[in-house]
């Protein structure tokens, strides 16, 4: 099934900017087509199928593409062919990875972003693969550190960021039989990682190899795990919010509420089971002991559940307090909150409120809209039709009768939000916006590309001529003509 | 019986019952009387103005006394048949339109009429709010009601914004003082949300001391200012019960729940053209104006620039190494023509060059075997004898 043509384009691009354009053909044939054997797949994407393999190897290595046996369809039995599907998901998580990257820099440090941007650029590698490309990249930057250090660091990063669950394990290529991942253990929190060589990096790195080659661990292989990278944003995402909202300690409660919620059920559901107070108050000290949020703990418990984010629900005071993170109202309050915001920045403060109006009174007419957003009733209805016409604000026509059979008929319009189809407008406006952002990036690289090339070439012929001992006055020349090519590239 | 002691039993009667006799309780009364009589003394009464019949929700006729008419110079019927419609609505006024049909007069009569009413100032006419072009008449000592002239927020039956605005910012200036004051105390998260909550009273006091305002305003009208800025998100709402028991509602300043959206800060989130953009056509990311204002790039200036510091870099007279921006000569032409666009999209070059490829060494093995010594012997041989 394919998506909107927006959706469509900005997967076109994000798959041609990481995996090349061959890549980006194949993947675009799923997307377009549907679920497709290797014979239909070679046809629409007019490859050979030499190259076709290649690709798809390529593209099942990063998890976008998937494959299954397929039906006969005359026997109903499982058939030899497989199908591919590509995970339209995955595609997006390109860009929604680097969103992410502040908040694992702010959790694991440059080292554990590092580690998690490696796997990420790998798709599917083993531990000791991770640590070895990690530490040689840290290493290109700052040649002046211990090779050991680093590579412990970074072990202990990798080993952090599995046992956060980040990172999970992937498919073995070493089976014959498709390892399903819910086969695996999820790692726990004491997990600790083996069959790791570490002096046998620090060796080979020494001595200049930088490529790895069988390490014990080939068999068992790592991904960044897409549900939790998913997760861990949108707690941050709420965290952020009641930060802004109360303060940081509120924020920091909302990050133990929610991780106790994923410790205890499902990460992604509606509502949590019920958490009861010694349990969080246990948390909150393996935490943040010491912290203001464990001297108040209630007050802020308080606070949440009486906040209108909806994210916390007081149930009742069994057991010292009963609260459940009631997530799917949160997540609608968001939601609206953000169109208010994309109303606001669109339409004006006054467009603001009418939306408001019209969003706390579904189903209202003109006039009570005017008379509740205290505007002069030309320019509220002004601003209305303007929002109407854009389809941040519906109406329905309601015809009302006297009952008499020549009677006239009055016309009422009655205003309302459809919700639904309001996210998905917003959603298509993304996709555009994060199109037309990467074709003007590439538009203007492509245009300027001479330009950085000669900025380049100045830097690599100032750092020559410095070497050599060059006089002062050739020196300051190459420097001005090169900040002049700088000024011109920002 | 008399007429006239008939004229004095009815006003009598009438006077003792202030809220009006019905139609059973006038016959009950008058039983003994000739009814062709009571009639006629009734309909005399009524054209004297001393009585009025009024008919109640089941629309059964009522007596009533009429008040003693104490307006001087309304002397015509209509004049206080007017007049007493016109008393009647209050402080809501009367349209013209529902006194014509109330009184079935003909509209020249009835100008006429409300000219003379408002000229001895006995009535006034005032622009209602609710209906712009619509004039609604009262009595000339009654103030119109709130929602004939729009209230506090109204000035000469047009909204007054810069009063609204400006009454707007004292209220959340007030709101938002009495945040700040309270989240400098050292004391819970708890104490610190339920001190900034503000009564509307409160808030009443603080507008009062800054005596900005010539107008009274009311509570009524912070209500509607507070509803308005809840409207906006920057308030929120809750109740305390007072310590007399009392339910009041307060209100605090609160910070938005999020920030603004990524989507917006691009160009393409307020974009009005979003839905002409694509790839191709008049409007694309390249070119767009927007993308351009917003990124602070003008290319025109950055080719110059580049230029000049090109110029001073290899001391050329001209530019060097740039594409012309139109292919003016044919060289240009040759050299900024896509060929590899051109091979890669139509088959017949690529197969063209395919097949010259595959014909060249077969035509040369062809060529050179055809203009070989021993064939061109053959030739020769194969030539005579055939007799040329």
């Amino acid at each position: 099934m394919s998506g909107t043509s927006q959706h469509s384009q900005l997967c076109s691009i994000l798959l041609r900017e990481a995996y090349g354009d061959l890549a980006e053909k194949v993947a675009m044939c799923l997307f377009r087509f549907g679920d497709l054997t290797f014979s239909q797949l070679a046809s629409h994407s007019k490859l050979k199928q030499s190259k076709l393999q290649t690709v798809l190897k390529g593209l099942i290595n990063f998890g976008l593409v998937q494959f299954e046996m397929g039906v006969d369809a005359k026997s109903g039995t499982q058939s030899n062919t497989p199908i591919y599907n590509l995970c339209k998901g995955r595609v997006l998580f390109l860009h929604r990875y680097i969103r992410g990257v502040p908040v694992f820099i702010r959790k694991f440090g440059t080292e554990g972003e590092i580690v998690l941007d490696t796997l990420m650029k790998c798709g599917h590698e083993c531990a000791s693969d991770i640590i070895f490309q990690a530490t040689v990249r840290i290493l290109k930057t700052e040649s002046d550190q211990n090779v050991a250090s680093v590579l412990e660091q970074i072990k202990g990063k990798l080993t952090e960021l599995i046992q956060f669950g980040l990172i999970e394990r992937a498919p073995s290529r070493q089976t014959e039989t498709q390892e399903k991942l819910s086969d695996f253990s999820t790692p726990g929190k004491n997990y600790s990682l083996k069959g790791v060589d570490l002096p046998m990096m620090v060796q080979r790195i020494s001595n200049d190899i930088l490529t790895l080659e069988d390490a014990e661990d080939q068999a068992i292989l790592w991904q960044v795990s897409r549900k939790r990278v998913t997760q861990l944003l949108r707690d941050e995402m709420f965290a952020e919010a009641l930060t802004g909202r109360i303060d940081c300690h509120a924020g920091n409660l909302v990050r133990v509420l929610l991780q106790l919620m994923a410790d205890t059920g499902p990460a992604m559901a509606d509502a949590s089971n019920i958490l009861h107070k010694p349990f969080i108050q246990s948390a909150v000290k393996n935490s943040y002991s010491g912290s203001p949020l464990e001297a108040h703990l209630s007050e802020y418990l308080q606070i949440l559940s009486q906040d209108s984010s909806s994210l916390v629900k007081n149930l009742g005071d069994a057991s010292g307090g009963e609260y459940q993170i009631t997530l799917k109202s949160a997540i609608l309050e968001l939601t609206w909150s953000a169109l208010e915001k994309i109303t606001q920045e669109q339409f004006g403060t006054k467009g603001a409120r009418i939306f408001r109006v019209v969003r706390r009174h579904q189903f209202i007419l003109v006039d009570d809209i005017q008379n509740h957003a205290m505007l002069p009733p030309k320019e509220a209805k002004q601003i209305l039709y303007t929002l109407v016409g854009q389809n941040f604000v519906h109406f329905r026509e309601m015809k009302l009768g006297t009952g008499s059979e020549a009677g006239k008929t009055s016309t009422s319009y009655y205003f309302f939000i459809n919700l639904n189809q309001l996210v998905r407008m917003c959603l298509e406006k993304c996709y555009l916006a994060q199109f037309s952002a990467s074709v003007r990036q590439n538009d203007i690289v492509s245009k300027y590309s001479h330009t950085i090339q000669k900025e380049s070439r100045l830097t690599s012929l100032y750092v020559t001529l410095k070497d050599q001992g060059a006089p002062q006055e050739q020196l300051e020349d190459v420097l001005v003509a090169s900040y002049q090519i700088k000024l011109c590239l920002t | 019986m008399d007429t006239a002691k008939v004229q004095a039993k009815i006003l009598d009667v009438l006077k003792s019952a202030p809220n009006g006799i019905d139609e059973k309780a006038r016959k009950q009364l008058f039983e003994d009387c000739d009814s062709s009589n009571i009639l006629t003394v009734f309909n005399g009464l009524l054209a004297q103005g001393k009585i009025e019949i009024l008919a109640d929700e089941h629309k059964n006729l009522i007596y009533k006394l009429k008040e003693a008419n104490l307006i001087p110079g309304l002397e015509k019927i209509e004049d206080q048949i007017v007049y007493d419609h016109i008393a009647r609505s209050g402080n809501q006024g009367i349209w013209v339109r529902d006194i014509r049909t109330k009184t079935n007069l003909p509209m020249h009569t009835l100008s006429k009429i409300l000219k003379q009413l408002e000229s001895k100032k006995l009535v006034k006419s005032v622009k209602s709010v609710l209906a712009v072009k619509r004039k609604v008449y009262m009595l000339y000592d009654v103030m119109p009601d709130s929602r004939v002239t729009g209230g506090t927020f109204y000035q000469e039956q047009e909204f007054d914004v810069e009063f609204t605005d400006l009454l707007t910012q004292e209220t959340l200036k007030c709101l938002t003082k009495k945040a700040e004051s309270v989240a400098k105390l050292e004391t819970g998260p708890l104490e610190i949300l339920t001190r900034s909550f503000v009564t509307i009273s409160d808030i009443l006091k603080f507008i009062c001391r800054t005596k900005i305002f010539n107008v009274q305003i009311k509570d009524n009208d912070i209500q509607k200012i507070l509803q308005c800025l809840s409207f906006d998100g920057k308030i929120e709402c809750s109740s305390r019960v007072e310590p007399s028991g009392e339910t009041v509602e307060c209100f605090r300043a609160v910070a938005p729940l999020i920030s603004t959206p990524s989507i917006v800060r691009m160009p393409c989130g307020a974009c009005p053209l979003s839905e002409k953009c694509s790839l191709t056509g008049r409007i694309t990311p390249s070119n767009c104006k927007y993308f351009t204002d917003w990124l602070n790039l003008d290319s025109n200036e950055l080719i110059q620039l580049f230029f000049n510091q090109n110029r001073k870099m290899s001391g050329a007279a001209g530019p060097v190494g740039r594409p012309m921006k139109y292919p003016y000569t044919l060289s240009a032409k040759i050299a900024q023509f896509p060929f590899k666009w051109h091979v890669n999209n139509q088959w017949i070059w690529k197969y063209y060059l395919i097949g010259v490829a595959v014909c060249t060494p077969l035509f040369y093995k062809i060529q050179k075997g055809a203009n070989s010594a021993a064939n061109k012997a053959k030739w020769a041989e194969s030539q005579k004898k055939s007799g040329h």
